[in-house]
């Protein structure tokens, strides 16, 4: 127990503890309480706060996934059973278990971490599965991991020479990072090569290869142990160093640099007399802001100092600093100082954003800065460039909340808070000129209601700040974006044009109807002629459809490809997913993903997202095994997965492919057979391929124990059910021991569905979807086989039952006379890989309808796939015939 | 094989990869006085650099591939 | 109105969070930096705090009991005479990073826990003028 902070800790702590407890107690007995799931939420959400000011990490883990669990009951997506409220007390004895070995002892016990883990897994199992759910891994945010380094000494270990350039990099306006990886110790298992992953960091400054510990023996040293720990200096941007780390960005951090922090001097100590010349020279010329004079004068001195002096050091550094037009006047003080001094303080940061102490010192540089600068630049052509990188995101702040974040109903407080946070932060770094320039600005601003006069001042001043370089506009907003503590979302490019999804839907809603409407011409044709007796009124009715049908036609096309995206919107994940996954099983994967530029309508990319997401798991689970198990079956250790989308016909093909143990048919039938799905006999009687597709039946998972990753308890049935709705169909091969292919189908698009329409019931008619229909055959009376109730008849040498629409529908069945040559209008169709013939009255023509799902009271009517409107203004009632059948 | 062993020398060549690890560090630990010649290596997975940064072993030569010279050498000599 | 920055006088932040380790933590840094810090332990005092006084700078804890501090952020800008004071928001990054949302309710920055402590120190020095 040392500091104040952490004994308040411990109190605080065990208060939020203890009101947690008791609130999860109530809840238990009353578990609608709103106000006590809030309680109980923010206790838990508030100890989580503060633990992470601290180093316990496994207990902050706990409290985190506490929190996440108690997030999703509050927000209605858990319900709060007793065996949960049971898990999150146990969670709750333990954090309070901690918290007195904190007091005690001021850290964790041992085998935190493990007990942490554990707890965190079995909590987070009860949390809905995520979209993006990559499991533990993604619980260090991104966001975070810019904020955990803040100990950046050992850039002082990298070597001189490199940290010049990059100190020179920066003064061209690139911001740096400083970037520290420490990978896992089992990293070189899963194809990592940590080192080489450095070498591409654009832009690279400075590496240094350390290890994490000191290094064993090396009779006991582990060569597959990765324990090294890296650090590089980088002058690209952050989204581009975050890129490179996307699969390891868990175990980097990155952390913005500024350049004084890099100028650490070093060197054996002289003394020369020469040296004293130069300072008090130098110290003139610098009060004259003769900038280019001293760094001719440093020059020449340094051609005259040998290269490992201290003195040398501090010449090179004063050097690189004057390389800037207007260099910062404190900053070149002290390393005037130090060419005689022979040891150097840390260079201050600039004058603007002091944040070091040595007052004196510092404020006499301020003073002489101000001098020297409304000297050379009298104008202020650079008002923005002393800003120190936080100052800026303070300021690129306010101008995101100018541009578009002011309410009406707060904008006085607003713009007041804007105009004395931009005069505060600019104050003290910029001309008076500019300070007053603002504050006219906003004057105008208040009078006027709007941001409009206070935002064009702000781009002026952060803009002009950019002149040093397009580039350097770019790498700090990248920056600024993606850094520790602040980021605005305004990342799209510029040229494209972002529209509301719903007015593309409009859209397609509109051209669906006309596609519809342009149907009544056909029918106004036909009356033309029928009944007003003109069959040139006709023709040209029809001449004008078909440029009417091609028109509208192009423009289905058009607005359908403004929807389209392409697949690789869900396949993105998958790397990163496939190997975290494979990690934590232990298993070694390599996936290919092909045809991710494959495109299909945005609602059929969506709908392929969750069942993709769990086949993969299915296959990562299930069928990919083990490193040992595929060496003992003579395969090779790496698996490879494959993900490939391609267009085929007007339908996407996505195929999961991989070359795991496959399924066993026989497995299936005793799995059949156990969970009484169907008896020996008939298990026995299944094809293989019949077998196999049991998998798809409701309920039905081969898997010895159901992990945490392949979904809890939700089956291949859900995938089928999902692609189904979609209007498409999943399949599946696979053969024992090389390997399973699942493939899904869908339509391009959801958006037009073509039907064949028939009559029954006399005189109804129905729309059929056209994928289901395999032909249309007429067969005599006399040729229908009756099998007790059941009928059927002979196609080709295959039996396919036969079903009446009318009686699936429960409309009457016209009388039958019994003349045997009368002939049935059979539509065989392919429903679940069978075909069956359904008996209609008769067959109409095939048609493009707009299909509008059942809402309402109808949508529970089950054998619907929905309904259309038809040219003449009927409706189409469209059959479902999966759940008809 | 990108890496051969003489009888006092070990010889990095081309681009040494994860596998060749284990041999290195055997070879290092039966033959500790074993002078490395990395002259020919332009590239080597971090597991075999690791085994060098941990053995230290005397060099007879350096690489004198770009990045590894101006980055990986200082390492390699123990000298960070 | 204040445009030009007093730096002699030291500046007084209003600290908003139900936490008390977290007030304290706040208060600590703050303080070695010279700035006069007063707390608040909810929305509804902060608001109360706000009215009655004159604050450089807030800082802004979100989710908190009786008031949070969206709720409060908005009611401050509303008010007339003192809703020009410039607020920082402190969220944690999952539940509440979205920086639109404070901004929105007239935060003028926002930092995300664990805020390191130089952060808090010159995010706090540069909104509020103090030069040192």
């Amino acid at each position: 127990m040392t500091t104040p902070l952490l004994i308040r800790f411990v109190a605080e702590a065990r208060e939020l503890l203890q009101l947690a407890s008791s609130g999860l107690l109530a809840l238990e007995k009353n578990p609608g309480d709103e106000a006590v799931v809030n309680n109980v939420f923010r206790s838990v959400h508030t100890l989580k706060g503060s633990s992470g000011l601290f180093e316990f990490v496994a207990l902050t883990k706990l409290v985190h996934a506490g929190e996440d669990v108690l997030s999703a009951v509050r927000a209605g997506q858990l319900s709060l059973t007793s065996e949960l409220v049971d898990l999150l007390l146990d969670a709750l004895d333990r954090i309070g278990a901690w918290i007195d070995d904190i007091e005690h002892k001021g850290r964790l016990s041992d085998g935190a971490d493990g007990v942490s883990r554990d707890m965190t897994a079995a909590l987070r199992g009860w949390l809905p599965a995520l979209p993006d759910a990559s499991g533990p891994a993604q619980e260090a945010p991104r966001r975070a991991a810019a904020v955990e380094i803040l100990d950046v000494d050992w850039l002082a270990r990298i070597d001189e020479a490199a940290r010049l350039e990059a100190f020179r990099a920066c003064a061209q306006g690139h911001a740096l990072l400083a970037i520290e990886y420490v990978p896992v110790e089992d990293c070189f298992f899963s194809g990592e090569d940590p080192v080489n992953l450095m070498r591409q960091i654009p832009a690279l400054h400075g590496l240094l290869l350390e290890g994490t510990e000191p290094w064993p023996d090396l009779d006991t040293l582990d060569p597959y142990r990765c324990a090294l720990r890296l650090r590089a200096i980088s002058a690209a941007p952050q989204t581009s160093v975050e890129e490179l780390f996307r699969y390891v960005i868990e175990q980097v951090a990155i952390t913005p640099v500024a350049a004084h922090q890099l100028a650490v001097l070093a060197g054996e100590a002289d003394d020369n007399p020469v040296y004293e010349d130069f300072v008090e020279e130098a110290r003139d010329l610098s009060a004259k802001g003769d900038w280019s004079g001293l760094k001719n004068r440093t020059q020449a001195l340094l051609n005259l100092t040998g290269s490992t002096l201290f003195a040398a050091s501090a010449l090179r550094w004063l050097d690189a600093l004057l390389d800037v037009p207007a260099p910062d006047p404190s900053q070149v003080a002290v390393l005037i100082a130090a060419v005689i001094d022979g040891e150097a303080p840390p260079l201050p940061a600039p004058a603007s954003t002091v944040v070091s102490a040595s007052g004196r010192q510092e404020r006499t540089a301020v003073e002489a800065g101000a001098t020297v600068k409304s000297q050379s630049f009298p104008s202020s052509a650079n008002p923005a460039s002393h800003l120190s990188p936080i100052g800026r995101e303070i300021l690129e702040a306010q101008r995101f909340i100018l541009e578009s974040l002011l309410k009406p109903e707060m904008f006085p407080g607003q713009i007041g808070s804007i105009r004395r946070t931009v005069a505060n932060v600019i104050s003290g770094v910029m001309e008076k000129a500019d300070c007053a320039a603002w504050s006219a600005a906003c004057d105008a601003s208040e009078a006027a209601g709007t941001g409009t006069a206070a935002l064009a001042e702000l781009n002026r001043i952060l803009g002009s700040g950019a002149e040093v370089g397009a580039e350097v506009g770019a790498t700090e907003i990248a920056q600024a974006d993606a850094s520790a503590t602040v980021h605005d979302q305004r990342q799209a490019p510029a040229r494209i044009l972002k529209v509301d999804q719903a007015k593309i839907d409009t859209l397609m809603n509109l051209i669906g109807e006309m596609v519809v409407s342009k149907n009544t011409l056909p029918f106004l044709a036909r009356r033309a002629e029928n009944v007003h007796g003109s069959r040139e009124m006709a023709r040209e009715i029809k001449d004008i459809y078909a440029v009417i049908d091609r028109l509208s036609q192009e423009m289905q096309a058009a607005i359908m490809a403004v929807r389209m995206l392409p697949v690789s919107e869900v396949l993105d994940r998958f790397p990163r997913l496939v190997r975290d996954v494979a990690r934590k099983l232990g298993k070694r994967v390599e996936l290919v993903i092909e045809g991710e530029d494959t495109a299909a309508d945005k609602n059929i990319v969506e709908v392929l997202s969750d069942p993709l997401l769990h086949i993969v798991r299915n296959s990562l689970d299930h069928g990919i095994e083990t490193p040992e198990q595929r060496e003992a079956a003579g395969k090779n250790p790496d698996s490879i997965l494959i993900i490939r989308a391609f267009q085929e016909g007007d339908q996407v093909v996505i195929e999961v492919q991989d070359d795991g143990c496959g399924i066993d048919p026989a497995k299936i039938r005793a799995a059949a057979v156990a969970k009484g799905l169907m008896d020996a006999e008939r298990a026995a009687r299944l094809s293989d391929q019949e077998a196999i597709n049991l998998v798809f039946a409701a309920g039905f998972s081969t898997a010895a124990s159901v992990s945490d990753l392949s979904g809890r308890g939700v089956g291949m049935d859900v995938v089928v059910t999902t692609v189904e709705k979609a209007g498409g169909s999943v399949a599946l091969n696979s053969v024992k021991g090389v390997g399973t292919t699942v493939r899904i189908s869908l339509p391009l698009s959801m958006a037009v569905t073509r039907v064949m329409m028939v009559e029954a019931g006399g005189g109804m008619l129905f729309g059929i979807p056209m994928e289901h229909i395999a032909e249309t055959v007429r067969i005599p009376r006399s040729r229908v086989k009756k099998i007790k109730q059941s009928e059927s008849f002979v196609l080709r040498d295959t039996i396919v039952p036969l079903l009446r629409l009318d009686a699936l529908l429960g409309v009457p069945q016209p009388l039958w006379f019994g003349d045997a040559d009368q002939e049935e209008a059979v539509l065989v169709v392919k429903i679940n890989g069978a075909l069956t013939g359904l008996v209609v009255d008769h067959f109409r023509e095939g048609m493009d309808i707009i299909l509008k799902p059942f809402d309402g009271i109808l949508s529970g009517i089950g054998g619907y796939a929905g309904t259309a409107l038809l040219g003449d203004g009927r409706v189409l009632l469209v059959l479902n015939l999966k759940e008809l059948v | 094989m990108p890496i051969s062993f003489g009888k006092n020398s070990i010889v990095l060549e081309g681009e040494c990869t994860v596998e060749e690890a284990l041999p290195l560090l055997e070879h290092l630990q039966s033959h500790p006085k074993s002078k490395v010649c990395m002259k020919g290596c332009v590239l080597a997975h971090s597991a075999v650099l690791q085994v060098l940064i941990a053995a230290r072993p005397v060099y007879s030569s350096l690489p004198e591939e770009e990045f590894m010279r101006r980055w990986l050498v200082p390492a390699l000599k123990g000298a960070q | 109105m204040s445009d030009a920055p007093n730096s002699i006088q030291s500046k007084r932040v209003l600290v908003i969070d139900d936490g008390i380790t977290m007030r304290l933590f706040y208060r600590t840094i703050l303080n070695a930096a010279d700035f006069e810090v007063e707390e608040a332990t909810n929305g509804v005092e902060g608001f109360e705090k706000v009215v009655g006084n004159s604050y450089d700078l807030l800082i802004v804890d979100i989710n908190m009991p009786k008031m949070d501090g969206y709720t409060m952020l908005r009611s401050i800008r509303r008010e007339p005479g003192i809703g020009d004071v410039p607020a920082v928001t402190i969220s944690t990054e999952a539940a509440e990073s979205d920086s639109r949302k404070a901004f929105e309710s007239g935060a003028n920055f926002y930092l995300v826990k664990p805020v390191p402590p130089d952060t808090l120190t010159e995010v706090a020095r540069l909104m509020t003028g103090m030069t040192k």
